[in-house]
């Protein structure tokens, strides 16, 4: 629910409407290994693949060096080609080393992974992930609050969604609540 | 920003060498980066009114009572790749543990 982050949806989506995904804290300590390299909207058939369907906006809590197992990125590789793994060599990732403070803010389709952790220091972030306003959320929050509060925190105009998808989902949303 | 070829991988191909320049203005960063390496850094992120330490902090309490509830997602030998569940009460320290509705 924040507003520079919902201005990135709406920098990115353009005139699509899009909602709030999920949003979760990541926490992690030396031992974490490197994740394999992946994107978060593979699934998707030409055309869907060929525009932006999810973007993540990773906050950074506490510094993201070096040893901290940043996220890295392939740059560029969301434009193509369609995910194809066949044990080829992939182009190496690149590190975002940050300072807490800073987001990350990247298209789904972006390949990326978390990088191996080799430091004392403990790692936070929060990520905030929105998708267009077509698909599910990965999150049922209606259904993970209480009754009223959700009452509260998903009336239209506070919804994690952009103003035309509030259009729509605001009788989702009453009738979701209602329901739990 | 400078360009290079495309790899002749079948994998993803990488079309720049490193990471755009942090920005704090979402119009720019949500353009023009993002187009060409699908990632853009926003510098000073306005995130909450609270310190980002006490966040922190709120993430380790969020983490704490998640483990201690048995719901946690904890990372197992993979990393983030193949969570394992967490057992109520467990105090042990994880290197990896997702916050649910942080």
């Amino acid at each position: 629910m924040n507003k520079t982050a919902h201005a990135y949806a709406e920098g990115m989506f353009g005139p699509w409407p899009w909602l709030l995904w999920a949003q979760n804290g990541i926490i992690t300590r030396r031992g974490a290994v490197e994740q394999f390299l992946h994107t978060d909207a593979y699934q998707l058939p030409p055309p869907m693949s060929t525009m932006p369907s999810l973007i993540n906006v990773f906050v950074c809590v506490s510094d993201f060096d070096l040893d901290m197992g940043p996220t890295g990125f392939v740059p560029g590789s969301h434009l193509g080609p369609y995910m194809k793994f066949d044990g080829d060599e992939w182009s190496p990732r690149v590190p975002a080393v940050a300072k807490a403070g800073t987001a990350i803010v990247w298209e789904g389709r972006t390949w990326h992974g978390q990088g191996e952790h080799r430091s004392d220091k403990t790692r936070y972030s929060v990520a905030m992930s929105y998708c267009l306003w077509a698909f599910r959320s990965g999150e049922n929050y209606p259904a993970s609050l209480h009754r009223q509060r959700a009452r509260d925190a998903l009336r239209p105009t506070n919804c994690g969604c952009s103003v035309s998808a509030r259009k729509w989902s605001a009788r989702w949303c009453i009738r979701s609540t209602q329901a739990g | 920003m400078r360009d290079i070829a495309a790899s002749k991988s079948t994998g993803p191909h990488r079309t720049a060498d490193r990471l755009p320049d942090a920005t704090t203005d979402v119009a720019q960063g949500s353009q023009e980066p993002p187009r060409r390496t699908g990632v853009t850094l926003h510098r000073d992120f306005p995130f909450r009114s609270r310190p980002l330490p006490r966040c922190a902090t709120r993430l380790d309490e969020q983490a704490y009572m998640e483990r201690k509830t048995g719901v946690a997602k904890l990372g197992g030998p993979n990393g983030l790749t193949g969570l394992i569940p967490s057992v109520p009460g467990d105090a042990s320290e994880p290197i990896y543990q997702g916050v649910d509705g942080s």
